[in-house]
């Protein structure tokens, strides 16, 4: 059995065989725009077509080796180490996550712009919790069965690499929530996901992150909170930056298991 | 890279003369000028300091990473400026080669660059002619299949057909270099 006849064979689901249709192109990092988000999406949940594109990775990573060696412009290492040493100084110093930071904060001077970035979030952050319980206070059709107003949760986010940081406000019973992160790279794309326990992912919105790294949202979900087992900050390069699984609130009681109907996507 | 993370000016320049020939060597293939091959190493470069952090040898050596992140910066710059690059440059056909053994370059860096090198042309030069092409204009010069396809005025299915099997032998050529090296 050759190769061709591994990946027809594999090609178990629709997903399963649009990403064998277009695993060449993804390897080669030339997939369109619309193509690519359907085809992370289901490379996030299926390790057979990650591990075939993991084995194709080998031989692309191989083909920059292929171009002829040219030596730059000899002033260039000096105008790189240049832009280096002002971009270093400009760039605002990481603000580490709320639970670790005050070790680290305390004893030194911390840089006013970076703490005045994460203060204005982080005040934006409570005061969208307060209009979020003030708003389902109110009467309402939708709230009156589930949601007493009084039952919001903060969960936190946890980091891959111990730099950023995030928090979720939110009744779980509810769809919708605030969420603030932290000290992310603005250069990258960043996008909200959820999983629900069978394993149905969906993208719940982009992530807009500031230049200064904080971002804060408020974000609508597809069902209830507390119906999802994992909810996650995902890079453009396919990995997580910030997850959190929402049966663990830090400022409460753990969150009921909700037993309304999911609305569905 | 621990270093590099922190901003050591050292650890930049450092990367930098290990590294700077095969990111330049890609970045002037894929943007086929010298000016723009030259700003997209620099951010190359900064990207690299920026997430050196988030860098683990786990999932490749640093330099497949840097050229990884060369790669993606070139389609998107590409992309963005909604144009090709020119053909190769003079200087890239007359061969210009030079000698990795020069200052700056451990031999441990040159004998991997060339034990890659001598890997991936063999794998290429067993490409049918129109397979390679397919596959260079994909890779180097970031057109879709569709664009290859109607620059071409091939059928898409045929290029398609076309990069499967380029992808495929070069895997299958490399998998094999690799055994019999062992």
């Amino acid at each position: 059995m050759n190769d061709h006849d591994v990946i027809d064979n594999l090609a178990e689901s629709d997903d399963c065989l649009f990403c064998s249709d277009h695993i060449e192109e993804a390897a080669l990092g030339i997939l369109e725009a619309e193509d690519q988000e359907r085809f992370e999406h289901h490379l996030s949940g299926c390790s057979i077509c990650r591990a075939e594109l993991a084995r194709l990775d080998t031989a692309v990573q191989l083909l920059p080796f292929a171009v002829n060696q040219i030596e730059p412009d000899a002033a260039l290492k000096l105008r790189l180490h240049e832009r280096f040493l002002q971009e270093r100084d400009a760039e605002p110093t990481r603000i580490p996550s709320p639970r670790k930071s005050e070790s680290r904060i305390r004893g030194r001077k911390a840089p006013s712009r970076p703490m005045w970035t994460f203060g204005s979030v982080f005040a934006g952050f409570c005061v969208a919790l307060a209009v979020i319980g003030l708003w389902n206070l109110l009467p309402s059709n939708e709230s009156s069965t589930s949601m007493s107003g009084r039952n919001f949760q903060v969960y936190a986010m946890q980091s891959s690499d111990d730099q950023s940081g995030g928090h979720i406000g939110a009744d779980p019973d509810s769809k919708d929530g605030t969420m603030m992160a932290w000290n992310l790279d603005p250069s990258e794309k960043h996008e909200i996901w959820c999983v629900d326990h069978e394993d149905n992912r969906w993208k719940v919105d982009d992530l807009v992150v500031a230049d200064s790294g904080s971002a804060m949202q408020t974000v609508t979900f597809p069902k209830e909170i507390s119906t999802y087992k994992q909810i996650y900050v995902m890079r453009n390069d396919g990995t997580q930056e910030l997850s959190v699984a929402p049966n663990q609130a830090i400022n409460g009681d753990e969150p009921a298991p909700s037993e309304s109907t999911p609305a569905g996507d | 890279m621990q270093s590099l993370a922190e901003g050591h000016p050292e650890a930049m320049d450092l990367l930098y003369d290990r590294y700077h020939r095969p990111v330049f060597s890609f970045a002037l293939r894929m943007m086929g000028d010298r000016d723009q091959a030259e700003e997209l190493l620099q951010e190359v470069y900064l990207r690299a300091w920026r997430r050196a952090s988030r860098f683990t040898d786990a999932r490749g050596s640093l330099i497949s990473w840097l050229l990884s992140i060369t790669h993606n910066m070139a389609i998107d710059e590409i992309r963005k400026q909604q144009r090709r690059p020119q053909k190769q440059q003079a200087e890239d056909q007359t061969e210009l080669m030079i000698s990795l053994r020069a200052d700056g370059i451990s031999m441990d860096t040159h004998a991997i660059l060339t034990e890659r090198r001598e890997l991936v042309r063999k794998a290429m030069d067993q490409l049918p002619q129109p397979q390679r092409e397919v596959l260079e204009l994909a890779y180097f010069n970031g057109l879709t299949q569709r664009e290859i396809s109607e620059l071409l005025d091939t059928p898409l299915g045929t290029i398609k057909t076309r990069m499967r099997l380029a992808l495929r032998k070069m895997q299958e050529s490399v998998e094999l270099q690799s055994l019999e090296a062992t």
